[in-house]
Formats: C-alpha cells, sequence, structure tokens
C-alpha cells in the first residue's frame, strides 16, 4: 500500500468513525454513572472546583479534559450542559485510540493499521463505550498510547521517548488508579517477549544460556536515566491531575491509598460479582428475548485468534522484531487479569477487547494474502464489514438502552425519559415554571440519573428515606421511589395525583403531582387534544 | 296505659321491625345464593419485589398478598377460550394473535404477544352475546412494569362505533384520545388485573393499551372473558 493511499484511506476511516459515533449521541438515556461524572464535572465547570475523592469516581482526566469542549459549545453551568457536549469528550477519546496505530510506526504494517483502525472503528462494543461519559474510553485512549510507548521506548530509550512514555503512563494513572494492571500487564508482556525471543536465539545457536553482553550492559546502563525522566514525568503529570493543579497536594497521596479500598471492591464486588467468563460471553454469543437479533463478536474474536497464533509463530530471535509478540503477551495478560478479578462490568473488556481487534487486523491482513482471488477478498472483506455494520446498528442504535443488548448494564429506562418529558410540560403549567418546588424522595440508588433530569430545575430537594420528609405539601411534584411512596399516608397522598414510570427494569417510580397542577394540566391537554369520534 | 297495653306494643313494634329486616334480607340471601366464586387458574409468578401497598388514590394497592375473591352469577363460565382474535396491529412483533385466547397464560418467553409502539388494541369476538361478568387480563407478568392508558370496551357493534361501554380506563389525560379514565394504574403481576364485567351485554371485547414502562410495545399473555350465555 502506497503511503499516500494509506494517508487518504486513514482520514476516511476516522471520518467514518466520527460521523458513527456522533450519530444521534444523545439518543441513550443518560447512565446513573455518568449522570454522576456529569454532576462532579459541573462543580468544576461551574465553580472551578474538583477535589479527588479516594472512595469513588476514579481520577478526573475525564472533568478536565472535558472544559474545553463545553466552553466551546458556550456551556458555563451545570445547567447549560448537554448530552451531547459530555459524550463528545469520549468520542473524542475513542478517535484518538484509533488514531495512535499511527504511532507504532514500522512494527505494523499500513494494511495491518489500516484493518485494525476499521475494526476499531466499526466495533459495536467500542462505539457504545465512545459514547458513554466515564473514564473508558480515556482509559483505553492512554492504556494503549503507554503499551506503545514502552515499547518504542524499550528499542529507543532516549528522553524524547522517555517523554512519551511519562506522560502516557501519567495521564493513565489520572484516569484511573486501577491502571497499575495495565502498568503490570506491559512490563511484564515487555519482559516475556523478550525472554521468549532470547530463549528461541539460544536454542537456533544451540548454546547454553548466556549471560548480558557488554554491550547490553551498556544500553542498560544508558536507559536509566531517560527511564528515571519518564518516571518523574509520570509522576508530575499524576500529581498535577490529582492536586487539582496543585491545590490539593493530598489528592495525590490519596489515590494510592484509594487502592486498597479498590482492591477490597475488586474482591467484594458485590452485585458486580460475576464469574471468569463473563466478558467472552458477551463478546462471543447473546441472544435477548424472542425477537431479537444475535449480537456476536465471534468473526473478530477468531481473526485476533488467528493473529495471535501467527504473532507467536513468527517469534523472530531478534527482541526488535517482536512487538506483534509483545502486543499480543498484553492482551492476553490484561484479558486474564481483567477475567479473574469478580468485580466486573462491561465497560472494563474495553481495553483487551481493543487489543484483540488490532490483532484481528493483523490477522485478517495476512488471511487476505492467503486468498489468491481478487474477488473472494472482496466478498470476505465486505462480508465482514457488512457485520460489523450490523452489529453496530442493533447494538448502539435499536437495542441502545434495551436488556436483550449484551453492553447494557443497569442502563436507566427510556420510560424516564416520559417522566422528564411530564416535568417539563407541569413546569409550563405551574405558575412558578422550573422553579417550582420539586421534593425526591428515594434511597441514592433509585435516586440518580435524576439530579442529571431535573438540572434545570432550580428548587428541587433529594431525601434518601421517607422519614426525612414530614409533609410532603407544598411542594407540586413529589418524585418518590416505590418503597419510599409505601411509607407516605393515604389522606397525604390523596392531595396528589400519582403515576408509575421505569427508572430501570424493575425499579420503578412514583411521579405525585399535586391535585391543583394535575387538574390545570389536563385541562390544558384536553383542549388541546379532543376525544376521538 | 296500662302495662299489657305497653308490652303488647312493644313486642308489635320489635316484631314488626324483626319482619322488615326479614323480608328486606330475603332477595340479598337469594342472590347471594346464586353467586359463586369466580375460579382463576393462575400462572406461577415471575419475578419478586416492587410490590408495595402504595396509598394513593390512582395507583393500585399491591399488598403482596392474594387477590381476594370474586363473585359471579351461577353459571358463568370461560367465554374467550380459542375465540378468535384481532387487532390494530394485524402483524404482530413477536408470537400471534391467537396466544391472547389460548388458554396460557405463563409468563415465559414464547407465549406473548407483542403490538407495535403506540395505541393498540385487540378485539375478542366470543361469537355470540353474554352478559360478561369479569375480564382478567394478563399483559406481561415477568417483569415489573405498568402498562399504560389500559381501556377495556366491549360492544354488540364488531367496529365499536355504538352501544360501545367502557369498563375500565386508567387513562388519565386522555393520551389514547378515548377520554380520560379514572380508573387506577397497576403494577403486572401472575393474578392478572380482574374487570368487573356487570354483567353487561356484549359480543365483542376490545382492550387497549399504550405502551409500558420497560419499552414502548403493548402485549398479552392472555385474556380471560368470563360471562353467561344471553337467554
Amino acid at each position: 500500500m502506497k503511503k499516500k493511499t494509506f494517508g487518504y484511506l486513514f482520514v476516511l476511516i476516522l471520518v467514518v468513525s466520527l460521523a458513527v459515533r456522533l450519530y444521534r449521541l444523545d439518543l441513550r438515556p443518560m447512565h446513573h454513572d455518568e449522570a454522576n461524572q456529569a454532576y462532579k464535572f459541573g462543580q468544576l465547570l461551574e465553580k472551578g472546583e474538583y477535589r479527588y475523592d479516594p472512595a469513588d469516581h476514579h481520577g478526573p482526566t475525564l472533568y478536565y479534559f472535558s472544559l474545553p469542549l463545553a466552553w466551546l459549545s458556550g456551556q458555563h453551568t451545570y445547567a447549560e450542559l448537554t448530552e451531547t457536549t459530555l459524550r463528545g469528550v469520549t468520542v473524542f477519546f475513542g478517535l484518538l485510540v484509533i488514531f495512535l496505530l499511527l504511532s507504532t510506526g514500522k512494527y505494523l504494517s499500513n494494511p495491518e493499521k489500516s484493518w485494525a483502525a476499521i475494526f476499531l472503528a466499526l466495533s459495536a462494543p467500542v462505539i457504545y463505550f465512545s459514547r458513554f461519559y466515564i473514564q473508558e474510553t480515556l482509559f483505553v485512549a492512554f492504556g494503549l498510547g503507554f503499551v506503545f510507548c514502552l515499547w518504542r521506548f524499550a528499542r529507543r530509550p532516549n528522553y524524547r521517548e522517555a517523554g512519551w512514555l511519562g506522560l502516557a503512563a501519567g495521564l493513565l494513572y489520572a484516569t484511573k488508579e486501577t491502571s497499575l494492571v495495565i502498568l503490570g500487564a506491559s512490563v511484564l508482556a515487555l519482559v516475556f517477549s523478550w525472554l521468549l525471543s532470547w530463549l528461541k536465539d539460544r536454542r537456533h545457536r544451540g548454546e547454553k544460556a548466556r549471560g548480558l553482553s557488554k554491550e547490553s550492559l551498556a544500553a542498560v546502563t544508558g536507559a536509566l536515566l531517560p527511564l528515571l525522566s519518564a518516571v518523574l514525568i509520570f509522576a508530575v503529570v499524576s500529581f498535577v491531575f490529582y492536586s487539582s493543579f496543585f491545590r490539593y497536594p493530598q489528592g495525590f497521596i490519596d489515590s494510592f491509598r484509594a487502592l486498597s479500598g479498590y482492591a477490597q471492591k475488586a474482591v467484594e464486588a458485590g452485585g458486580h460479582r460475576h464469574g471468569f467468563l463473563y466478558y467472552f460471553s458477551l463478546l462471543l454469543f447473546h441472544k435477548g428475548g424472542p425477537g431479537t437479533p444475535v449480537f456476536s463478536e465471534i468473526p473478530f474474536l477468531l481473526l485476533a485468534l488467528y493473529g495471535l497464533v501467527l504473532s507467536f509463530a513468527r517469534l523472530s530471535r531478534k527482541p526488535a522484531e517482536n512487538f506483534k509478540v509483545y502486543l499480543a503477551l498484553f492482551s492476553l495478560v490484561t484479558a486474564l487479569a481483567y477475567s479473574v478479578i469478580p468485580y466486573k462490568t462491561p465497560w472494563n473488556l474495553l481495553i483487551f477487547y481493543a487489543c484483540f481487534l488490532v490483532m484481528a487486523g493483523i490477522g485478517f491482513n495476512h488471511l487476505l494474502g492467503l486468498i489468491k482471488i481478487r474477488q473472494a477478498r472482496i466478498i470476505l472483506a465486505g462480508a465482514l464489514l457488512l457485520w460489523m455494520a450490523w452489529q453496530a446498528y442493533v447494538v448502539n442504535i435499536y437495542f441502545h438502552s434495551y436488556p436483550d443488548n449484551p453492553y447494557v448494564y443497569a442502563q436507566t429506562s427510556p420510560d424516564l425519559m416520559r417522566l422528564v418529558a411530564r416535568m417539563e410540560e407541569l413546569s409550563q403549567v405551574s405558575k412558578e415554571g422550573r422553579e417550582m418546588l420539586v421534593r425526591v424522595i428515594a434511597p441514592p440508588e433509585e435516586t440518580w440519573p435524576l439530579p442529571w433530569y431535573l438540572r434545570k430545575f432550580t428548587r428541587v430537594g433529594y431525601w434518601t428515606a421517607s422519614e426525612q420528609v414530614e409533609r410532603l405539601e407544598p411542594a407540586e411534584i413529589v418524585i418518590l421511589s416505590a418503597g419510599e411512596a409505601s411509607k407516605r399516608t393515604e389522606s397525604e397522598l390523596e392531595a396528589y395525583f400519582s403515576q408509575y414510570f421505569s427508572l430501570r427494569p424493575d425499579v420503578l417510580l412514583v411521579l405525585a403531582i399535586r391535585e391543583d397542577l394535575w387538574e390545570n394540566y389536563r385541562l390544558r391537554k384536553s383542549a388541546s387534544s379532543p376525544i376521538k369520534q | 296505659m296500662n302495662r299489657a297495653v305497653k308490652l303488647a306494643l312493644a313486642v308489635a313494634a320489635i316484631g314488626s321491625l324483626l319482619a322488615i329486616f326479614l323480608v328486606s334480607a330475603l332477595p340479598v340471601r337469594a342472590q347471594e345464593q346464586e353467586k359463586v366464586e369466580l375460579k382463576i387458574q393462575l400462572p406461577k409468578p415471575m419475578f419478586i419485589g416492587t410490590p408495595r401497598n402504595i396509598k394513593t388514590p390512582n395507583l393500585e394497592a399491591i399488598t403482596g398478598k392474594p387477590r381476594g375473591p370474586f363473585f359471579v352469577p351461577k353459571g358463568t363460565e370461560l367465554v374467550s377460550l380459542k375465540k378468535p382474535v384481532t387487532s390494530s396491529d394485524p402483524q404482530p412483533v413477536i408470537g400471534e394473535l391467537s396466544y391472547v385466547t389460548d388458554g396460557e397464560k405463563s409468563g415465559e418467553d414464547g407465549y406473548f404477544v407483542e403490538l407495535g409502539p403506540g395505541p393498540q388494541w385487540v378485539q375478542i369476538d366470543l361469537k355470540q352475546p353474554y352478559l360478561i361478568q369479569a375480564i382478567v387480563i394478563w399483559h406481561y407478568h415477568s417483569q415489573a412494569r405498568v402498562y399504560r392508558d389500559v381501556i377495556v370496551q366491549v360492544s354488540e357493534d364488531k367496529d365499536f362505533v355504538s352501544g360501545v361501554v367502557t369498563l375500565f380506563n386508567n387513562d388519565h389525560d386522555n393520551s389514547s384520545g378515548l377520554g380520560a379514565g379514572r380508573d387506577k394504574e397497576y403494577i403486572e403481576t401472575n393474578e392478572g388485573r380482574l374487570i368487573d364485567g356487570k354483567g353487561t351485554k356484549a359480543r365483542y371485547v376490545r382492550l387497549w393499551s399504550n405502551g409500558n414502562t420497560s419499552n414502548d410495545m403493548n402485549h398479552y399473555v392472555e385474556v380471560e372473558v368470563y360471562g353467561q350465555p344471553v337467554k
């Protein structure tokens, strides 16, 4: 493939991946985790305030990198923010994941890079989580960046490469404290790839194990200072973010202290405990209820397997030629590590699955090379692309929030949008508009993402238990979890008209509208929608 | 007035009251004797949780206990089994319209028919007029769901142009355009929703819904109509 052709093709892939990620970006209701992150970012946007919380929410890069897009969109308050602005941030980092393939330079051929880029651009789960305002896509971008930079540094241990390595590590750590798994897995993959080539070399020479040569020792010694500078840059970058740009230095220390908490969470797992094969069961084959399509990444898993086998089969005696072995080892170690950890959520598969897709690109390119008939190559590639497009559509558009989709996890029900729409209609009837008094009485797990959707209402109070609220009145609207609603007296609720709305599958909320407001709303509505004859 | 007269008057008064009570009670007893408890075969429950006794005027209280007995005139029988079903969505997304009256009430996959989004109806032709005593509806009961704008109408006119009687309507804001109703929203359970037919004479039963709290689709596992033949 000519360099110019490759350049045009790569730009086209980036444009297509941007288009599919931006299409109806606000379609899926905000997940409660997204709403939570949006609230944290809203605080930073409005007050310039951020303080690292070691108990939850991970690192701050998501919030700080959201600032430019919010400013560019002319949004300066939490209430002004939109889903498109927030998810636009993760879409950008989704593109960065693809763009980073260019940094592999000569270690991957241009056709291999192209197929890997196409697979990353159109992969259904990769698109799904690129449109999700949580840390994961940033984590994958910085994670892959670190993996590539570590290889480049190992090959050329100079200060320039050390700078990139330190920056990638710092950003990765500032995104999620738990990135230590990625840092460890990549170092392990590097050491093992070197070890495998050394063993092969020894077998080839028929000699016994040799110690390091003088040249090798000199190279290691020469790399020490650049490595130290990489560590320094890592420390500075992560300190800058965790300390909220030097305001709260304690945040940096807390990020390390948080590790024990996250380790405990990973083991205890609670409701997020899933078996060893959880991630592969999501990717391999999933069938929802009757009438739903098959969700499967089998073609890419098979190609990734082929790419892995191919990489190991082509192991070179020269460590410098074993980038693919290094990447294959990293993919396997990471997949294994994440599968062993009992705490699992679908988005955690993204880091190793992105690597699998790169391996699939390597495998597919080789497979096409084996097929001598041009038309057969076109049919095969076309069929694969059609399958990807179909999967991308059903996962991201048609089943965006429905449990039939394997990547949908504790997702907010689209029915909640009806509650939000009704609130908006009621505010137009109420004399006080969006300043009407609203009470939300529900435990935290049945409250989010309401704070996001009610962000434009200026007088909203939140209570976690019914006992904390003596009287519902004079609130014009009360939103209660079904459990808390059952604690209110009949006479008190008689003053309200109530309706059910779904927050998530099997979780219902009660929207109680003060009778006078409901009557005004009903009269206005009946005037605009007469009875059918 | 001497004591004997007073006593006679008192006895007469008590006797009269007793007679009035017995006379007024007789028809009630006679009616009660003609009524029997409606026996409904229930499918096994599919989910645990959510049943809460919410005491609001327009949400049905869910006690978590079995529904109380419902009495119907003796001779009332299931008249909808295997009867033909038509719908506003003649090509269901999932299942077949015949599922509505096939007698299978299981909440598992493969037992429900799914109609398209928005207001949709199914209509059962009982093949002859009956005095409808009860209608029991199971929309979908493997998840805690509420179906919106549930309206149940009966008529002797298959086009529901004339002689339409609305037995149930919880479309509080008239979003289906058939008029606002005052009946309560309810969460689907394996017990189904029992609607009093009040002995209304009709051949056709039409049931409306407008999506549910989980998705925009409309579902039916089973509908049972209980009635007596018109003599």
